[in-house]
């Protein structure tokens, strides 16, 4: 189960900012591009890594995550280190991308409807089907009114959001120690 | 007053008065059934203690249970097929009984990686041995490595396992404990109305009688245990073991001692007697007083409701002792008085000895009594209680006696005093020679005891180990020591983690389209809770503990994570698979790999430990504290506050007590000891001498408990006490009588002879009874028993020896008495 959920992680990270009318549409494209890489025993696992990354890169708002994974500390930096931290934030999940999807062991991905909660949120539901159960991923999606287009800000899995997961930990760790022992750790 | 008692009464209506008294003790000793032992936890503890309510708290929250092990060793190999099914046959049996709530056992525990499965289909299908298609050899590797299993489920060399019993909870115990504490509590801070003080009772009364009801039940159930595994004994070694099983067990050793033991010493009695005094009355009087005595108090205990305690269990011997010196000292005076005057009438010698004797006998109970009414101040209950059983006992042993043996002896016929071979009873004799002419050896000896005293108390340890209360070559001792060696130790002790509350995020201005709000709602939930630094922390205290020598096995949050890690490829869990994992578990795997260690609600970790018992030189107030030290390092209060608790704490907090109530009450036994002398000898001089002469042996007792690394446990720390009753008679009967003598003829040296010759006598028949009676607890079973015994023993020689040789020497060397004083107060 818990490859099986790994997996979806690293998934979940292969979109593409998208217009609302496309999300269903190029999510689906995109899931399956990854899954083909990683099936494609032709390629080393650090091939399928890469491949895996470049395709999700675009629709990935890092610097949002990045914000909201630090709270009401995002406020006190300053530019340069809002910079920093985003750009170690960005490599952090990236790694932990790259480290979950060496588990792909040929499950199946169902994408199911879209929901809009609200005029500027969406969400997309995925099922992961493995060998023993069925597992739930949910997709955040936020609309850039500047640019009318959707990026991916979290994803919750098995009803875990990943990003209030590092919210958490971000929160703590601050409560003893500096901002550049965060950096550092990470 | 006194005399015309005897004379008007006592000795006049002799038949009368022993029908009366024998009557009035046989009527009273219907209460005798309602006497209770109780060794358990719950008679020991403070009611104070905050350590305890703690452990009551953490017990509920984290839902732990007592647990009783079984220690299962098969003749076969242990995965043998018939290894399997004795285990299976055995585990069903003990699932069975009443107080179980269930049994875990090799068969019952889950295997999670023979062979290696994807966690999904762990969660969804439990697989233990009873699976038909397990590998064996997987398995038994699996038992051997796993964090979960491997030292306490099996033993390193695969040859025996553990079945760990888990027993019922008494909700209705902590109910009623509860009830009684929050009012305690009450009373003490302010005054009870009368409706809380009816119910005060009502809970003190139904909490007596649940805990009297559960001690029965408690005792029954291990028996039932115990014939369940008798059963299987062809197919196997069983052991039991488990602290229940332990307090259980020491009431069972107790009392089977008290019979065994009590009968040979009662019998050892009659013979030192009849070799000292040659006549059956001077056996039978002694023994019917000592009789009487003893089923006196414990009567009253009955009735009163005083449960006897490990701490007070020695008190009978106390009262016996204090007894037999209270006759003894009687009939050497009558024979004293009957070898001076024979022609003198039964009647009168009797009243002359009673007269003559009543005072200083009088004042050697009060003294006592006043020296353990210093256990009053002690504020530990049953410490309490035994210097409410002394005092009782010790009045009743004076009441008994002086109405007993006149009463008695006026019914018998006046025989011609014994033609003693002068040779025969030469001690007292001999220590006047000592006296007499070796001035410095005396004072060397005395030096070189206050010397050994001082060094041997400075080893002094403080040590309660349950294992260590039986001999090593005993079954129960061996199996103890298996579970404690092998199967992961025997003391629990906890640690318990508390997390600082994270506050939730300031709320702060933000547009219109924040995130903000959107995962402050999600924070608080507990998925979310497993943060990596908390994760750190438990892996940090898990690894601290497991890596120190004295503990056992070691369960905590970690256990399991250290387990998810082997199903992780071996590599650690972070934090987002931690929150998925938990999101994940059904409710059976929360209740059991979740629930004992992880309180999400309380922001609380528990470590769940056993400190192996049997270790050689473990020393646990010094362990209890490395452990609060180095967590005191390992841990930033900011972050996580701890707290140790458990068994292992109660028992230290309450050996710890006893140890400072030990010597804040010796002091005051020493007041109280200094004003008693002085009101009684009126001379700041002859009250030093009798404070020098009766520390002298209480210091012997303590530097020999040290040179011989005999610890002060709830057994033998009750020892100073019964050396200083033990001490204080002699002192006053000798003093008392060399006053009488010097009074007569101010000549130091020849009073100090003739004391010996009379009081002397009394003090080593005494000593030498209960030396020889006291010995035989020496093949006791039980160590604390023969620890009791060797320092009965020697408190009673090194007392005598104090004041038959250096009581002597220092009033012949201070001379505290002068003729006129002396005189004036005789008169």
């Amino acid at each position: 189960m818990l490859k099986a959920l790994l997996i979806i992680l690293s998934l979940s990270i292969t979109s593409h900012a998208i217009v609302e009318s496309q999300i269903q549409q190029v999510m689906d494209k995109k899931v399956h591009q990854v899954l083909n890489i990683l099936k494609n025993k032709a390629l080393s696992q650090k091939q399928k890594e890469k491949k895996s990354i470049s395709v999700m890169n675009s629709i990935f708002d890092y610097k949002t995550m990045a914000k909201i994974s630090l709270g009401k500390k995002w406020k006190k930096l300053s530019a340069t280190e809002k910079k920093q931290f985003t750009k170690v934030f960005e490599k952090k999940i990236k790694h932990s991308y790259v480290d979950k999807l060496r588990l792909y062991n040929n499950q199946r991905v169902i994408s199911k409807k879209l929901k809009k909660v609200k005029p500027t949120r969406i969400t997309l539901e995925n099922q992961i089907i493995g060998k023993t159960d069925t597992y739930k991923v949910v997709y955040l999606f936020y609309k850039d009114k500047k640019a009318n287009q959707w990026y991916i800000y979290d994803v919750r899995l098995s009803g875990v959001s990943i990003i209030q997961t590092y919210r958490k930990q971000f929160s703590s760790f601050l409560k003893t120690k500096s901002f550049q022992a965060l950096l550092k750790s990470l | 007053m006194l005399g015309v008692i005897y004379k008007n009464f006592i000795l006049k209506y002799p038949l009368a008065v022993l029908f009366i008294t024998l009557s009035a003790i046989l009527l009273f000793s219907t209460n005798i059934s309602k006497l209770e032992i109780d060794a358990s936890a719950e008679t020991l503890l403070l009611d104070d203690d905050k350590d305890l309510s703690f452990l009551r708290t953490i017990d509920k929250r984290f839902k732990s249970s007592e647990v009783l092990i079984v220690a299962y060793q098969p003749k076969q190999d242990l995965l043998s097929t018939q290894s399997l099914k004795t285990l299976a046959n055995l585990s069903d049996e003990l699932k069975k009984l009443s107080l179980v709530t269930s049994v875990d056992s090799l068969l019952s525990v889950p295997l999670l990686y023979s062979p290696p499965q994807d966690m999904g289909e762990l969660l969804n299908k439990t697989r233990t041995l009873r699976n038909a298609d397990i590998n064996l050899t997987l398995a038994k590797n699996e038992f051997l490595t796993s964090p979960l299993y491997k030292d306490s489920l099996v033993n390193k060399s695969f040859t025996i396992t553990s079945i760990v019993i888990h027993l019922k909870n008494d909700p209705l115990y902590n109910q009623l404990l509860e009830a009684r504490n929050d009012l305690l509590q009450k009373q003490k801070s302010s005054i009870l109305t009368q409706e809380e003080q009816h119910s005060f009772k009502e809970i003190n009364i139904k909490f007596k009688q649940h805990r009297d009801i559960q001690r029965v039940l408690n005792a029954r159930n291990i028996e039932n245990i115990r014939s369940i595994m008798k059963k299987y004994e062809k197919n196997a070694t069983l052991f039991l073991g488990g602290v229940q099983m332990i307090s259980n067990d020491i009431i069972g050793f107790v009392k089977s001692d008290l019979v065994i033991y009590g009968t040979i010493l009662v019998l050892l009695l009659i013979l030192v007697l009849g070799i000292v005094f040659r006549k059956p009355r001077w056996i039978a009087i002694p023994i019917l007083i000592c009789t009487l005595s003893v089923v006196a108090i414990t009567s009253a205990l009955g009735y009163w409701g005083w449960e006897i305690t490990v701490i007070s269990s020695n008190f009978i011997a106390l009262q016996l002792i204090i007894t037999i010196s209270i006759v003894l000292h009687l009939i050497v005076r009558y024979q004293e008085l009957l070898k001076k005057y024979p022609r003198a009438s039964q009647y009168k010698l009797i009243l002359t000895t009673i007269l003559s004797k009543a005072t200083p006998t009088f004042f050697a109970i009060l003294t006592t009594i006043a020296g353990f009414s210093s256990l009053l101040f002690s504020h530990i209950h049953p410490i309490i209680n035994l210097g409410w059983m002394m005092s009782a006992g010790i009045v009743l042993s004076l009441l008994i006696s002086f109405i007993i043996f006149p009463s008695v002896l006026m019914l018998l016929k006046k025989t011609p005093p014994l033609k003693r071979n002068p040779a025969n009873f030469s001690l007292s004799k001999s220590a006047s020679k000592i006296v007499l002419k070796d001035k410095k050896a005396i004072f060397i000896i005395t030096l070189l005891s206050i010397l050994f005293s001082i060094t041997g108390a400075s080893q002094l340890i403080v040590e309660n180990s349950f294992i260590n209360y039986f001999k090593k070559d005993t079954r129960i001792y061996q199996g103890m020591k298996i579970i404690d060696q092998e199967l992961g130790g025997t003391t629990p002790l906890d640690v318990v983690l508390t997390f600082a509350k994270e506050s939730s995020s300031e709320v702060i201005e933000e547009e219109e389209d924040s995130f903000e709000d959107e995962f402050n709602t999600i924070e608080d939930e507990e998925q979310y809770w497993f943060t990596d630094e908390k994760i750190d922390i438990i892996h940090q205290v898990h690894n601290y503990l497991d890596n120190l020598d004295e503990t056992g096995d070691v369960q905590s949050f970690a256990t399991v994570l250290n387990t998810g890690q082997i199903l992780n490829e071996n590599k650690p869990l972070d934090s987002v698979e931690i929150a998925i994992l938990y999101k994940k578990l059904p409710e059976t795997y929360r209740v059991s790999i979740l629930s004992p260690y992880v309180s999400i609600e309380h922001s609380q970790v528990r470590f769940s430990t056993r400190i192996i018992d049997s270790k050689e030189g473990l020393r646990r107030n010094a362990l209890l504290n490395k452990i609060n030290n180095d967590l005191h390092q390992i841990l930033n209060p900011q972050v996580v506050t701890f707290r140790l608790s458990n068994l292992m704490v109660i028992y230290n907090n309450m050996l710890q007590s006893l140890f400072t109530s030990q010597i804040t009450t010796l002091s005051l036994v020493l007041i109280i000891l200094f004003m008693m002398f002085l009101l009684l000898f009126r001379s700041i001089k002859l009250t030093l001498i009798a404070l020098v002469v009766n520390i002298i042996p209480i210091g012997i007792i303590f530097g020999f408990m040290g040179w011989l690394n005999i610890p002060l446990d709830i057994m033998t720390i009750t020892i100073a006490a019964i050396a200083m009753g033990i001490g204080v008679d002699d002192t006053i009967h000798y003093i008392h009588r060399f006053k009488v003598e010097f009074g007569k003829d101010p000549r130091y040296k020849k009073d100090m002879r003739r004391t010996n010759r009379s009081i002397g006598h009394a003090m080593y028949y005494t000593s030498l009874t209960v030396i020889i009676g006291f010995s035989i607890l020496v093949l006791s079973n039980l160590i604390p028993t023969i620890y009791f015994g060797l320092l009965t023993i020697l408190v009673m020689a090194a007392a005598l020896i104090s004041n038959l040789i250096l009581l002597p020497k220092l009033l012949l060397l201070i001379k505290p008495l002068t003729k006129d004083a002396t005189i004036k107060k005789i008169n």
